[in-house]
Formats: structure tokens, C-alpha cells, sequence
């Protein structure tokens, strides 16, 4: 190959590593689409929504409860409604307790709460503090 | 006879066969996206109903009794303050929807229902509230979505216009969480 100019290998040397470069972006690229998606799914079958909604309405029941001391036939029914509309309105198992509050003092509450839609299955513990009546 | 050629060849081979596989990735990776997944932009919707009714059920006033959304389904809400409340005050406010109206004429509809548990232990609905022009238009351009929150009521509501006497009779009169569950279409 006498007579060829070797200047231009320069030439194809950045050519080569141009192109390379290319290609490892293009590999990037085409996994963002598959990470987007797998995160987009995951965050789509978390029932947040759902949870955050049953957290809210628990603790306004165990307010109730302490406010108010309504008999233990009213909180079971409260408990068996939560259960009964969510299992077939929601598709959802739920559970709920409180620990037991003393009646007129300065007082920690805890509050646990069970959720299972089959896919998800959630337990979270709260404690709810409370000031003197 | 110039041999200078045969590099121009094998640079044009390699440079086409590198632009051949990276148009090939490019193009491989929107098959990713199929129909299927297309409920990912109901999620938009999902989430500004479901705030909406959880600032609806917030009360206004830090000594306040009730909230709004307690008021009402506790009086069966006959002057549709529901409706009027949630698209017009809440919705259509959202810069979410009013993005979209400018746009061109997009009008969400919404159907609210409670769901109650009667005496006798079974589950019941009644509408709580429709849009003005929900009846007729039950048909979207995408799916619809179902938004729900649980509200605590004191006792069984007023009775709402839309079940008969005999209906509200058997409605548990005592403390009692019920849900409200909101379909809401673009139409």
C-alpha cells in the first residue's frame, strides 16, 4: 500500500470512535424506554390513593371513638362496614385496631392497619398523641 | 492499480453496518410502548379527582365540625352543590384541566354514588350527584376513571331524592362510614 496517504488514518480512527459513541447512546436510550415503563407500572399497581384515603378515614373513627366513647356495638358496626364496602367496592381486605386510650389525659394511641388487595399487601403502624380534654 | 480504494470500502461497510444496528435499536425500542399501557395517562385524571375529594373532606376551619364533603352527603345535597363544587371550584381550576380546555372543548363528566351498608348487613348505593349533562353523553374519548373516599357521617343522611322512603328506612340510623365513589369520563 505504498504511496497511501497515512494522514488519513486519523480520519477513520475518529470515525470509528464517533460511531461507537453513537451506538453506546443508542443502547442507553433503548433501556431509558424500559426503565420508564417497569417504574410507570410499579407506581401504577401501588393503590397510594386507596391507602392514604383508609389511613384518613381510620383515624378519623379512632377520633371518634375517643371523643366521643360511642358503645362497642357502634364500633363493631363501623368495623364491619369498613370491611364489608371495601372487600367488594374496592376489592380490598382490610383490618384495623386501636390500642386502648385513657379517658382524660395526656396520651399516646397506636393505630394499626392492615390492607390486602392481592397484589399488595400493606401494614402500617401510627401513633396518634392526644392532649387533655 | 491504486489500492487506496479498499479503505474507503471497509470504512463504508463498518459505518453502514453501525448506522444499520443503531436504527435498529432506535426503532426496537418504541415497540415497548404497546396499547395496553396507555391507562399510564388516566393516571393524571385518577389523581386530581382523588385530591379533590380529599380537600373536599378537609375541613375549612381548624375548630370546624365538618367538612364539606360531610355536609354534603349528611343533606343529601338536593341543590347540587356536589357538582358544582368539584368540576367547577376544584377541577376546572386545576391547571391540569385548564391546560387541556384551552386546547379545545373538553368537558369531564362526573357520576358520584354512595355506598352505604343497610340494617340487614348488604351493600346499597344511591347517586349522590350527576353533571348537568352526564345523562346522554356516557360516552368518552378514553376510559373513565373511579375515584373513591370514605367519609364519616354522625347518622344516616337526610334522605337523598334519588331512593324511595322505604329505601332510607333501612339505612342504618347510627354512626357509619360510607364511600363515595366518583366516576369521571372525558367527553
Amino acid at each position: 500500500m505504498e504511496g497511501l496517504n497515512r494522514e488519513a488514518q486519523w480520519i477513520v480512527m475518529m470515525g470509528f470512535l464517533v460511531s461507537l459513541g453513537i451506538f453506546f447512546l443508542a443502547v442507553i436510550i433503548s433501556q431509558s424506554t424500559l426503565v420508564g415503563q417497569t417504574t410507570a407500572e410499579g407506581v401504577l399497581e401501588f393503590p397510594k390513593n386507596d391507602i392514604q384515603d383508609l389511613r384518613h378515614d381510620i383515624l378519623v373513627v379512632e377520633k371518634f371513638e375517643r371523643a366521643e366513647s360511642p358503645s362497642t356495638q357502634v364500633m363493631d358496626d363501623i368495623h364491619q362496614e369498613l370491611r364489608n364496602i371495601s372487600l367488594y367496592q374496592k376489592n380490598a381486605n382490610i383490618w384495623y385496631n386501636f390500642s386502648p386510650a385513657s379517658s382524660c389525659s395526656l396520651g399516646k394511641r397506636v393505630v394499626n392497619i392492615h390492607y390486602n388487595n392481592g397484589v399488595t399487601v400493606y401494614n402500617e403502624t401510627t401513633e396518634v398523641y392526644y392532649v387533655p380534654c | 492499480m491504486k489500492h487506496s480504494g479498499q479503505l474507503y470500502t471497509m470504512e463504508g461497510i463498518a459505518a453502514g453496518l453501525i448506522m444499520l444496528i443503531t436504527a435498529y435499536l432506535v426503532l426496537s425500542t418504541t415497540s415497548v410502548y404497546t396499547p395496553g399501557d396507555t391507562h399510564i395517562t388516566d393516571m393524571q385524571l385518577e389523581q386530581v379527582g382523588s385530591d379533590i375529594l380529599r380537600v373536599m373532606d378537609t375541613q375549612r376551619t381548624l375548630t370546624g365540625t365538618q367538612s364539606d364533603l360531610q355536609t354534603l352527603v349528611a343533606t343529601s345535597d338536593s341543590s347540587r352543590t356536589f357538582t358544582s363544587m368539584f368540576l367547577n371550584q376544584y377541577l376546572y381550576n386545576s391547571k391540569v384541566i385548564a391546560k387541556e380546555t384551552a386546547v379545545g372543548s373538553i368537558g369531564i363528566q362526573i357520576n358520584a354514588s354512595v355506598w352505604y351498608q343497610r340494617q340487614d348487613g348488604s351493600l346499597w348505593n344511591y347517586t349522590l350527584a350527576t353533571s348537568p349533562s352526564a345523562l346522554g353523553s356516557f360516552t368518552g374519548k378514553e376510559p373513565g376513571v373511579v375515584v373513591t373516599h370514605w367519609v364519616h357521617l354522625e347518622t344516616r343522611p337526610t334522605q337523598p331524592t334519588s331512593i324511595s322512603p322505604a329505601e332510607w328506612a333501612r339505612m342504618r340510623n347510627e354512626p357509619q362510614e360510607v364511600l363515595v365513589e366518583v366516576d369521571m369520563w372525558k367527553v
